[in-house]
This record gives structure tokens, sequence and C-alpha cells, in this order.
């Protein structure tokens, strides 16, 4: 039984053996030329390179880095907004505020 | 004529030595890609399309080996390029239709039956061509140009810009992965 499994396999490995050259289509050369010149005068529709996956995968990675660019940017503009937003709360709170209040407190005492 | 002769005239353009090249060199051109491509309006195609590229760069051609090697070698190298295109064009497909527009669908493609097979084999060959579809790259090229175009090893080796233990050892491989899979098909 393994046998016979093993002779079909031989059989159709060998299927290839002996085969003839596939003989091109007539008219090949006079078709083979009728591309040639359409591409020079360029009849040949144009390729859709827009739609390969290549350009639309770049594209996408692009669109990404950018969006995830201008994400960060904003991000840091509001941390430092805050930041500033929370000094300036503490300062009031402590009525440091005024610099030259401040100053002017100390001098007082003085 | 002179292979010499025959280059220098593809240079300078030249009509009838180009005429002479596709008349000899067609059908081993559309044999190797069939072989490959398995497909027969894919194959004039891809055959058209190496003559193309033959007439346009043969002044790169730098007579470091055979013109026939030369040729077979951009025949295989379009070939793959076909297969890799289509198989990107797949995947895209199957991206687009994640997101609803499947209005182009893309098929498998149908059983091969190579033209050059006798009858009584061409049943056995169709399952071989479907298993030859599995094989690495290499093993395929080695393969199709051992058994379709009846090359030497030296010649494989040639093309392949390999060494004639290197194109043993993955035709070795070739048939040890078909019997593997043709155990499972059978």
């Amino acid at each position: 039984m393994k046998q016979n499994e093993q002779n079909r396999v031989e059989q159709v490995l060998n299927a290839w053996d002996g085969a003839k050259r596939a003989e091109a289509p007539a008219f090949f050369y006079t078709r083979l030329r009728a591309r040639m010149d359409a591409q020079q005068t360029g009849d040949e529709t144009p390729k859709n390179w827009i739609l390969k996956p290549a350009f639309v995968v770049a594209s996408l990675v692009l669109v990404i880095i950018i969006n995830a660019f201008i994400y960060f940017q904003n991000d840091n503009s509001t941390i430092s907004s805050s930041y500033d937003e929370s000094i300036q709360t503490i300062a009031a709170e402590f009525n440091l505020s005024d610099n030259n209040n401040l100053l002017e407190d100390i001098n007082e005492d003085k | 004529m002179n292979e010499q002769d025959l280059i220098q005239q593809l240079r300078n353009k030249d009509e009838q030595a180009f005429k002479w090249l596709v008349d000899n060199f067609q059908d081993r051109v559309y044999n190797t890609v069939i072989g490959i491509v398995q497909n027969e309006q894919d194959a004039e195609d891809v055959s058209q399309e190496v003559f193309i590229q033959i007439y346009r760069s043969i002044h790169s051609f730098k007579g470091e080996s055979q013109l026939s090697t030369w040729i077979y070698r951009i025949a295989t190298t379009r070939s793959f390029d076909l297969l890799r295109s289509r198989k990107s064009k797949k995947r895209f497909a199957f991206i687009q239709s994640l997101f609803g527009k499947d209005d182009e669908i893309i098929h498998d493609p149908p059983d091969f039956y190579h033209p050059g097979i006798a009858m009584e084999k061409k049943e056995d060959a169709k399952v071989l061509a479907k298993a030859i579809t599995r094989l690495p790259e290499n093993q395929r090229i080695a393969f199709t140009l051992n058994k379709l175009e009846d090359l030497s090893y030296k010649e494989v080796s040639d093309i392949m810009k390999t060494s004639v233990s290197a194109v043993e050892s993955l035709l070795h491989r070739a048939k040890m992965n078909l019997r593997k899979e043709l155990e499972r098909e059978l």
C-alpha cells in the first residue's frame, strides 16, 4: 500500500519529464512590434501607480507620522501653558504675582 | 550569425537582427515563462516584456556570459516580478474588501496545463504544477529550467549565478519538498 503511494508520488513528480517546448503564440513578433511602437508613441495606457500598494502604504505611513508629529507638538505646548497657569495661580495665592509689590513690601519692612 | 555581431547589431537597433533574435529565442523564453507564471496570457505578456527589455538594455550586456544565459535570466526575473505583483495586488484587494470596496475580485489562478505535456500525463502534470507553486523561488527556477528547458546543471548555475553543486542541492531540496507536497495532495 505504502509502496503504491510512493510510486504514485514518483510518477507525478516525473510528469514534466520529456515535455515538449511550449511554442510562443502565432504572430508573436508582430504583436511585440505593435506593443513597442505603441510604447514609443505613448499610446499604452499610463500605469495606475497611485493605486500601487507600496505607494498607498507609504502615503499612509507619512500621514500617520505627520499626525503624530502635530499631536505631540500640541501636547507639549498644552503642558507648558498649563504649567505657566499653575505657577501664576500659586503666585496669586501667595501674593507673589507682582514682583514689584513684593520688593516694596520687603523695603517697607526694613 | 556570430554572437558578437548579433550583439553589435542589436546595439545599433538593427531591425533584422532583433527579428532574428526574437525568432530564435521566442519559444525558449515563452516556455520558461509559462512554466513559472502558469498562465498562457500572462506568459505572452511577460515574454514580450523580456524582448522589450533586451532591446532597450542590450548596451548593458557586458558579454561575461552567453547571450542565451542573459536572456534566460531576464525571463525568470520578469516572471517572478509578475508573480510578486499578483501577490501584492491580491493582498491589497483583501485590504480593500475589509473596507467594503470589493468591486474587483481577484480569483485564484485556474488549473494549469502545460501545452507541451503528453495527453496521458496532463492530469499528473497539473498536480505537479500546483505543487511547484509552493516551492521557494530559487528551487522553482532551478526545477523549471532543468525540467522544462532541459538545461544542464552547468547552464542553470550560469543563469542563477551560482555553482553547479548549489544547483544540485537546490534540485534535491526541490524534489524533497515536492514529494512532501504530493504526499499530502494525493
